[in-house]
This record gives structure tokens, C-alpha cells and sequence, in this order.
């Protein structure tokens, strides 16, 4: 009875964790140490040195040891011992969090945006503005707006990770349509109604021809963090939300108070999911269950990146080997809306920890530094030539058999850590070299309808936000989804609407206009 | 009840003859008991270490800890954080839901073991009873993620297993995994498959201590099976059963927490947030240590009041505690 489950040890943790960053706590006096001004020459890069480094995992997992051929290459260039510590995406700021309380931070590490403000004013990054005169790389490789936002003045507490703007296109299987007879959407004239034809006609009328209902029309993830669907974005614009907030009047407004357009949304939504063509397990789906269902061959609709896109075309042809996605336009709304939904970039940060010996730091730069040359890049992302790829005499390049056994792990630091800005840092040497061409046409076939958020850079301003977003959004978005699945009525978003503003959202508010109000 | 007050006494009258030994000098005792104190202090040690000396660390329960600044550079905050605690939004709630299921766990899980246990007792075939034995303590074995893995495909409502045959078959189907309703019930019985026959060995071992003889008398005087289980099993086991309901009273706040965090979706929330999944949300994934510890103190007071109190009612009605 006493051992039947492994009872709560969280708060124990906890104490320990505290009880021994006790004996390492920096003390209030020395929050910013300062140790003499930043100098090359503190490192003549003769002494080996240790540098670990936090990397976020996703679909696929971290490399399973610190001797994979990317890592060996960086020890033997830079004379460092690099140890590589995998952690899952979702639990990464968790993971920081235990690190942090028991005194043991990595070298280098990614800030999310309100880990890294919240940290910053105590002195845990180190202030690499002047270090940044002796690194023109990395002093000129991102835009201005990337590498200040989220920096007090004068400062830069971390580089950002680069992304586009837009990543996520609407991508429908093509050869789904051409099996049921239906043309491919014409981006012209794609609307909502249309999407729910399609989408009911892949749950319905078997798409892949094998005589069993086991399709879904399309499907969401529970991302309630944001108030919003994993993959809906596209829906939620054309209904007129807010991509989290929109300026009206010159004024910041949150999507969680769009009572009208909310209740048209998740009436669509409900009546999509009583009619069998919304994924009955939206619920408990996670970004990458949605990602295995597309892939496996049982999802007609889903929205993803272009890497991710032909990774999903070849797991879905290995099934069926007409398999092909092909990205379409977002659907216009009732009131003539659209949009694919800018992300706000720039506000991920790499960071080196301020506990780090002048000497490691001027390392690390260096490091950094060289990741985002071309010649860097090359490695980071294609990992080293002559065990995972070869060149042959007429300058081709193919992948060895491990390099082919390998391919979707080779790029995983170079796409998940810390990357170039360069319109390649996702094509590989052996990839077709129409694929750059491809991707920039991509690219700006999402930018031609944009969705973004003008209250992106400042919610991090709001403390209350900090506080509080996560568990009012969660709150928030349960009633959505039980409205969805049918266990409360549509009008009953409104009473969640007044319990989010009640419970702070009112505050969150206030505080973002304010920030608003003074940085823009 | 003669009997097992018979056995009793019996079992009192070596500890008589102790009473001698008490009065040699205390140096001499100290030398002839050195060799166990050694065998004991690994365990001290253990218990210092990891269980007394954390204990330091709820002082950041009144303070705003803040780990880059460690115990001493933390700004003290008092009663702060329980103020917050009870005015909290969603206090009643976590209150609730945290009673619901401990009450759920002790009134229904908690006898199980000891049914099985009984039943098992009887069993006439030796190798029968140790093969259901093993069968039904096999899955203690298996992780929470394993467990509520194999839930979700069998349950998910458009793909599991089970759904899709209920689908075939015309039936409406179980959304036993997103019900707020449902998710007590889920919890409880994967609980009992998972930890019944595991607990039930406890009560196993204390069945096969209890003499023999003693049904064998009863059999002379005529007693069936099912009388023979209320006079002589039972009683045997009322000791351990007082015992471990003291001890699983001190956890009465405390769930499976890695079992709740998986088995909880937006949809069952209203059911299935508890405090443990709280304290997870709000200090591990947000950071908030101090108002965590907080609320990790105000479980353990109330789990050890909890306990003093069925220790008084335990010694009052003439059993023996754990104190």
C-alpha cells in the first residue's frame, strides 16, 4: 500500500534542489560579474575546454551520444570538449527551471522570450554588445529588429534563432482529390465552405480507396498555451480572429475577447466535429501525433513547414506511394478574411551563461561565430564530409549509406539550436538546387497573405501576463473545446470570455497597451 | 477472540525476559551494540541527507527564492504566499478534486488488496494461488506512460480500438478519456489494476503468519470457511490494515502525479487539476518555486495532522499506531 505509486516527490525535488544551489548561490552583490573588458586574445584556444549546451528535441529525438561525427568534428576544430544535452522541446523551459535551482546551467542555452527577459536582469546572460566588434559575423548576420527585440537598450543578451517570418502553409493530398474527382482549390476562390466540402468528402467517402472509414477530414492540436488550435491557424483567420492580438483604434486587442468571431469559429467547429469531419481526438492530440497522423497515411489536411512537408510526402509514400501533399492558399472567411500566421522572430534566444570564464566565453564566440559562415553552416547541417557524404570528381554530391540512414538527424543542431540566416540553412549539398528555388517561391506564396500579430513583442511586458496567460488560456480554451465536442453551448464562450478578463486578462491588457504605448 | 488475546500474550512474554540485559553498564552495552549502530547509520544517513536536510529548504516557502540569488540574497515575503494560496482562483477546486480522488482511492482501493489477499488465502491449489498472484502483481511493473498508453488506444474517441468495434457494431461511443466525469473512474480502476494485487502481497505474508492451529481448532468446532475468515483472518490482519490506513492517511493529499499529468486534457480539467498537477504547472514549468513550496508545505500539514489524528483514534480504540 505505502509503495503503490511513487507519491509526489515534486515538492522534495524541489527542496533539494534549493538546499544545494544554496551553497551556489551568486549572492545579490555579484549579479552582473564584471571581469575586465572582453578581450580575443583572453583565449589562444590551446587549453581544451568543456562547453555544454541544452538542445531542444523534436520529431526523432537528439543524436544518442556526444560521438557523432558533427560533434567530434567541432571538438578537434575549436580544441573543446562539447557536451550536447538533448531535452524535449515541450518540457524545455521546465527543464531550464530545475537546472537553474540546482545551481547547474549550461554554457550555452536557448532564452525563450519570457525566460530570457525574466532572466536577464539577473545578470544570468552574459552582455555580448561588446564582444560584438570582434565577431563582424555575428555582429551583421541577423536584421537589427531580430537581434534587439527583447534587449534593453544598448544590450544583447542573446543572438536569435533565425526563422522566416512564415513557416506553416495549408497543405491538402493531392492525389486524396483526384481520387473523389474533386479539383485542387483555387486560391482565388478557396473558401471555409469549400475546406468543410473537402474535408468531409476525406472523411466520408474513402479517399485512399482501402473500403474502410479510417480517415479524418482534418484535425487540430491542443496548443492552449496560445488560445488558440495547433493547425487552425488558417481557420482562425479567416473567421477574423486576432493572431493573438490586432490593433484597432490604436489600441492592442486579445483574441480572447472577439466574442463574435469566436462564436462563428467554434460553431464551424462543432458542427464539423458532430458531423465526423473534425478528428474526434483533437483533444488529446499532440503537435507530433498530429504530424504521425498525416504521415501515416490517415489525414487529408493538415498545415506544415517545407522541410517537414516532403518528410511527410516520402513517410506517406512509403504507404502509398501516390501519396503527395501539395500546399494550397488559406481559406477565405465568411467576411472575405484570410491569412497564414506570422510569427513574431527574433524573440528566441541563444545565450551564454554569465558564470563562464572569459577565456570559454571568447571560445564559444568563436564557435558561433564560424556555425554561421557558409563553410560552417555546411557542417552544422550536412554534418562531415567523407562519413556522411561524399563528393564525387564532377563535383556532385551523394550521401554515404549512413548519410542516407541518417538524413533526418544530420541537421538537428543546425534547425533546432542556433542557425544562419542564410535562404539555405534547410537545403542540404545533395538536395536538387531547383529546392532553394522551391523554397523561395514557398515563402512568398505565404507572405501573400499575411496574419500577424502587432502584439507579439510586448505581451512579455506584462507581468500579469507572465503570471498568469498560461492557466487563464487553459482555462479559456476548455470551454472552447467543450463547446466543440458539443458539451456546452456556443454562447457559453462569453461567460469565458468575462472569466478570462476577470481573472487578469483585464490586467494583461492594461499592461500590453501600456508597453505599447511606450516602445512603439 | 480468546484465541488471538491467547496469542498475543504469547508473543509479549520473550520481551520479560530483556529486562535484565537493560541494567549492565552503559559502556559495555555501547560495545556489544556497536556492530549494529554501523549496520544502522547507512540508513541514518539516508534519512538525514535526503529527507531531513531538504527539509531546510521549505524556509523558501516564505520567501521570494529567487535561484540566482540562494537562500540568503532571497527577499522575505512571510505569510505571502499562503494568503495567495487560499484566495487563489481555483483553491476550491484543486481542493476538491484532490479530495474527491483520495476519497475515491480510500474508500474503494483501499479493500481490495485485502479481499484479494483473503481470497487468495483460501485457495486450496498452493501453485494456483502463487500463479494469480504473479499474474495480478505483474502489471505494478509496468510505468503510468505504458498504462495510460495502452488506454489511449483502446479509448481514443476516434481511433481506439475499442471505439472503432463499438462504431462497427452501431453503438454510440465512450469519450471516457475526455469526460470530466469519466476521469475519476478511469483513474481509480487503472489504480486497481495497476497496484491491488502488488498491495495484496503485504496482506499475504500476514495471513501466513497467523497459526494454523487455529483453524484447525475452528474446523473441530465446526466453523465453515466464511466464519473461519470473520474470526481468525480477519483479526489477524487488523493490525497491519489499522497500520497501513494510518500511514496512507499522511499521504492523504498526495496522488499519483505523473499518472493524473497523463491521463489530464482541457477537456477534463475541471476534474482531473489536483495539486499536485498544480504545483507542477505553476513551479517546475513557470518557474515559481516559493509559491509551490508553499503549497507543497500545506499538503504535508495537512496530511500529518491527518495522521496524528487516526494515530489518537487508533490508540483509543485499543489498537496499536505508528507513533
Amino acid at each position: 500500500m505505502i509503495e503503490k505509486k511513487s507519491r509526489s516527490l515534486l515538492p522534495l525535488t524541489l527542496l533539494i534542489a534549493a538546499a544545494l544551489s544554496a551553497c551556489s548561490g551568486r549572492g545579490a552583490g555579484n549579479a552582473v560579474p564584471e571581469e575586465g573588458a572582453p578581450n580575443p586574445a583572453a583565449d589562444d584556444g590551446k587549453e581544451k575546454l568543456e562547453i555544454s549546451l541544452l538542445a531542444p528535441t523534436f520529431k526523432g529525438g537528439g543524436w544518442p551520444d556526444n560521438n557523432h561525427p558533427t560533434i567530434q568534428y567541432l571538438d578537434k576544430k575549436f580544441n573543446i570538449d562539447l557536451k550536447v544535452q538533448w531535452t524535449p522541446g515541450s518540457g524545455y523551459e521546465e527543464k531550464l527551471n530545475v537546472m537553474a535551482a540546482s545551481g547547474e546551467l549550461p554554457d550555452l542555452f536557448i532564452g525563450y522570450e519570457d525566460t530570457f527577459l525574466k532572466w536577464q536582469s539577473q545578470g544570468v546572460f552574459v552582455d555580448l554588445a561588446p564582444y560584438l566588434k570582434d565577431y563582424p559575423k555575428l555582429a551583421s548576420e541577423f536584421p537589427e529588429d531580430m537581434m534587439s527585440i527583447l534587449n534593453p537598450p544598448g544590450k544583447i543578451y542573446g543572438f536569435p534563432k533565425y526563422s522566416e517570418p512564415y513557416q506553416a502553409s495549408l497543405i491538402v493530398r493531392e492525389d486524396w482529390l483526384n481520387n473523389l474527382g474533386l479539383p485542387k482549390p483555387d486560391a482565388s476562390k478557396f473558401t471555409v465552405d469549400e475546406f468543410y466540402r473537402i474535408a468531409k468528402a476525406f472523411a466520408k467517402d474513402d479517399p485512399d480507396g482501402d473500403g474502410k472509414a479510417d480517415t479524418v477530414g482534418f484535425t487540430l492540436g491542443a496548443a492552449v498555451q496560445d488560445a488558440g488550435f495547433d493547425g487552425g491557424e488558417t481557420l482562425e483567420a479567416a473567421f477574423g480572429l486576432a493572431n493573438g492580438w490586432k490593433e484597432a483604434d490604436g489600441k492592442l486587442v486579445p483574441r480572447q475577447t472577439q466574442s463574435e468571431e469566436w462564436k462563428a469559429y467554434l460553431g464551424f467547429l462543432a458542427n464539423a466535429y458532430k458531423e465526423g469531419v473534425l478528428d474526434r481526438d483533437f483533444a488529446t492530440n499532440t503537435g507530433d501525433i498530429v504530424k504521425e497522423k498525416a504521415g501515416g497515411g490517415k489525414l487529408g489536411i493538415t498545415a506544415q513547414n517545407f522541410t517537414l512537408i516532403n518528410r511527410t510526402n516520402k513517410q506517406a509514400q512509403a504507404i502509398d506511394p501516390k501519396a503527395h501533399f501539395v500546399p494550397v492558399a488559406p481559406p477565405i472567411g465568411p467576411s472575405g478574411l484570410r491569412g497564414n500566421a506570422g510569427q513574431t522572430v527574433g524573440d528566441t534566444k541563444i545565450v551564454l551563461n554569465a558564470d563562464i570564464s572569459e577565456q570559454k566565453r571568447q571560445r564559444v564566440l568563436k564557435l558561433l561565430d564560424w556555425w554561421i559562415t557558409e563553410e560552417g553552416s555546411n557542417v552544422m547541417k550536412d554534418s562531415v564530409e567523407g562519413i556522411m557524404y561524399e563528393t564525387t570528381s564532377d563535383g556532385t554530391v551523394t550521401l554515404t549509406e549512413r548519410g542516407k540512414k541518417e538524413a533526418d538527424s544530420l541537421a538537428i543542431l543546425n534547425n533546432w539550436f542556433f542557425r544562419s540566416s542564410s535562404l539555405k540553412h534547410d537545403i542540404h549539398q545533395w538536395d536538387d538546387p531547383k529546392l532553394t528555388d522551391e523554397f523561395i517561391a514557398f515563402q512568398n506564396e505565404l507572405a501573400k497573405y499575411p496574419w500577424t500579430n502587432p502584439g507579439a513583442p510586448y505581451v512579455v511586458y506584462s507581468p500579469t501576463y507572465i503570471k498568469d496567460a498560461a492557466d487563464l488560456n487553459t482555462k479559456f480554451m476548455a470551454t472552447a473545446m467543450n463547446i466543440i465536442v458539443g458539451r456546452e453551448p456556443v454562447e457559453d464562450i462569453d461567460r469565458a470570455i468575462s472569466e478570462w478578463r476577470a481573472g487578469g486578462g483585464d490586467d494583461i491588457i492594461q499592461e500590453v497597451n501600456d508597453a505599447y504605448a511606450k516602445r512603439k | 477472540m480468546a484465541t488471538t488475546l491467547s496469542k498475543r500474550s504469547t508473543t509479549l512474554t520473550p520481551s520479560a525476559s530483556d529486562l535484565p540485559e537493560r541494567r549492565r553498564p552503559p559502556l559495555a552495552s555501547l560495545k556489544r551494540m556497536t556492530p549494529f549502530y554501523l549496520m544502522i547509520l547507512p540508513g541514518l544517513l539516508f534519512f538525514l541527507l535526503f529527507k531531513y536536510v531538504p527539509m531546510l529548504g521549505v524556509v523558501i516557502a516564505f520567501q521570494n527564492y529567487n535561484p540566482f540569488q540562494g537562500f540568503q540574497g532571497s527577499e522575505w515575503v512571510g505569510l505571502q504566499h499562503f494568503r495567495e494560496l487560499f484566495q487563489e482562483r481555483d483553491f476550491l477546486v484543486l481542493l476538491r478534486n484532490t479530495l474527491w480522488l483520495n476519497l475515491l482511492d480510500l474508500l474503494l482501493f483501499f479493500p481490495i488488496p485485502i479481499v484479494l489477499a483473503v481470497m487468495l488465502g483460501e485457495l486450496r491449489s498452493r501453485r494456483m494461488s502463487a500463479l494469480i498472484q504473479t499474474v495480478m502483481y505483474a502489471p505494478h511493473f509496468l510505468s503510468w506512460v505504458v498504462i495510460v498508453g495502452v488506454t489511449f488506444v483502446l479509448f481514443s474517441a476516434q481511433s481506439g480500438g475499442v471505439n472503432q468495434l463499438l462504431q462497427a457494431a452501431g453503438l454510440p461511443r465512450l469519450e471516457v478519456l475526455t469526460d470530466p466525469a469519466a476521469f475519476r473512474w478511469v483513474w481509480l480502476l487503472q489504480n486497481i489494476w495497476q497496484g491491488s494485487g502488488w498491495s495484496a502481497i503485504l496482506f499475504l505474508a500476514a495471513l501466513a503468519s497467523i497459526n494454523p492451529t487455529l483453524y484447525e481448532a475452528s474446523r473441530i468446532d465446526g466453523a465453515g470457511r466464511l466464519r473461519q475468515i470473520w474470526h481468525i483472518s480477519l483479526p489477524g490482519l487488523k493490525q497491519l490494515i489499522v497500520i497501513l490506513f494510518i500511514l496512507r492517511l499522511g499521504h492523504f493529499m498526495d496522488l499519483g502525479f505523473e499518472h493524473i499529468l497523463l491521463l489530464q486534457n482541457p477537456l477534463n480539467m475541471s476534474t482531473s487539476d489536483v495539486f499536485d498537477t498544480f504545483v507542477y504547472r505553476k513551479g517546475i514549468v513557470r518557474g515559481d518555486f516559493s509559491y509551490t513550496t508553499a503549497v507543497g508545505l500545506f499538503k504535508s500539514l495537512v496530511g500529518l495532522l491527518l495522521v496524528v489524528m487516526s494515530n489518537k483514534l487508533a490508540a483509543r480504540s485499543g489498537q496499536e499506531g505508528v507513533i
